[in-house]
């Protein structure tokens, strides 16, 4: 049978789950170039988009992350699978938070605050550099109350971002400052942007990403 | 109203390609010659060719031409293809998504592996975006979950790893291999 050319093969292969994928990096050099390729990536990911595969309720309960497979042929009255996933940021204790999803990429925090970014299709992760907060500001004089979450898809820049926004709640009932700090997947590392000049008022929900941009409320 | 039963003879009359008019339409429609690669003639209604954006264009650049050589496509994917396409002219004046999809199933589901094959730079040439939707889709169901050795021999993809770097790769993510079909 002739070969196909690559850009052909790639329209076949968007169609194939994850876990396939990673086989099919064996099957030749040229083909393990194409699938590890951003071009690809994007191909793939614009797929599932287009016709709602690959779609996945991730479940967390204080120790485990479980999944489901959620498509459009799913009823309800069907067996239901739950399939554990191991996350990657394991210590004494195996509680986990999600920061936020985009992607089918996850960011996720432990209680030790190690922060990661996590793809569970194909068991990589990154881990988020620690980062302090600028205690010398403000040290003394407020302490932070409330830090947010938020974890987005830059789409300019095609870049992942995690937002960290740490708020100090100081004497009076309207003093409050912000630090605002992002950090970018590509770079690998944080800056710190524009104060927010809005008072967190739920401190527990993160920001949910939507339409490129962060929604911060209750969720 | 039948056309499952209809389509295994609609197959033998377009490999036939005899300049006999089509029984099945009574008013004469016009008719385009397209020449596959290897020389075969190929008269189709102006209808179905319209369906190939490539023949379209030709058409629209060189209106008084009567054939359009296709010298990038031979002639069995050419009469797969032509097949598939007068189908799909009767789903765009009937539309029916339920028999649609049904033939499109039955579509693929009696060519070979390499039939499919073959057929894609014929769709990806004439740019035919439905038969490439449901021809990649069709190779992608073929060698869902299949083991390496079995895509490679699909494709006919010569390994060019050494022994070392396949083993490495396979370490890399050695969960992914688990569960797979080796035949």
């Amino acid at each position: 049978m002739s070969s196909l050319p690559l850009e052909m093969i790639a329209e076949i292969l968007c169609r194939l789950q994850a876990k396939e994928l990673l086989c099919c990096r064996s099957v030749s050099k040229p083909w393990c170039a194409l699938i590890d390729g951003p071009n690809f990536v994007k191909l793939h990911l614009k797929h599932s988009v287009d016709t709602s595969s690959n779609l996945y309720i991730i479940l967390r309960t204080t120790s485990h992350v479980h999944y489901m497979s959620f498509d459009e042929n799913l009823v309800l009255n069907d067996c239901v699978t739950l399939k554990e996933l191991n996350h990657p940021l394991m210590c004494y204790n195996h509680g986990i938070k999600v920061l936020g999803s985009v992607n089918g990429l996850l960011c996720i925090s432990n209680v030790v605050d190690d922060i990661a970014v996590w793809n569970p299709s194909i068991r990589k992760h990154r881990v988020v550099p620690f980062l302090p907060i600028e205690l010398k500001r403000y040290f003394g004089t407020k302490s932070c109350s409330v830090y947010v979450f938020g974890f987005g898809y830059d789409s300019v820049r095609d870049d992942y971002k995690v937002v960290r926004i740490a708020q100090f709640g100081g004497g009076g009932k309207r003093s409050f400052e912000s630090e605002v700090k992002v950090y970018s997947l590509r770079k690998q590392s944080w800056r710190r942007i524009g104060d927010m000049p809005y008072c967190v008022l739920y401190p527990g929900a993160n920001g949910v990403f939507t339409n490129d941009a962060f929604t911060l409320g209750r969720g | 109203m039948s056309s499952s039963t209809d389509s295994p003879t609609l197959t033998t009359e377009t490999t036939q390609l005899s300049p006999q008019p089509d029984t099945e339409t009574a008013k004469p429609t016009k008719k385009i010659t397209l020449k596959s690669s290897d020389n075969q003639i190929f008269e189709v209604e102006e209808s179905v060719a319209m369906e190939f954006a490539t023949v379209k264009s030709f058409f629209e650049d060189s209106p008084s031409t009567d054939t359009v050589p296709l010298p990038n496509v031979t002639a069995k994917p050419l009469s797969q293809v032509i097949e598939f396409c007068k189908e799909q002219i009767k789903f765009k004046a009937n539309p029916d998504e339920a028999q649609k999809k049904k033939y499109n199933a039955e579509f693929v589901t009696e060519k070979s592996d390499k039939d499919l094959v073959d057929m894609i730079p014929v769709a990806n040439y004439l740019e035919i975006k439905d038969l490439l939707d449901v021809l990649n889709q069709a190779v992608a169901d073929r060698i869902e979950n299949k083991s390496v050795e079995y895509v490679r021999s699909f494709f006919g993809i010569d390994n060019d790893f050494t022994a070392e770097e396949e083993a490495a790769l396979r370490r890399e993510h050695a969960w992914a291999y688990e569960g797979v079909d080796e035949d």
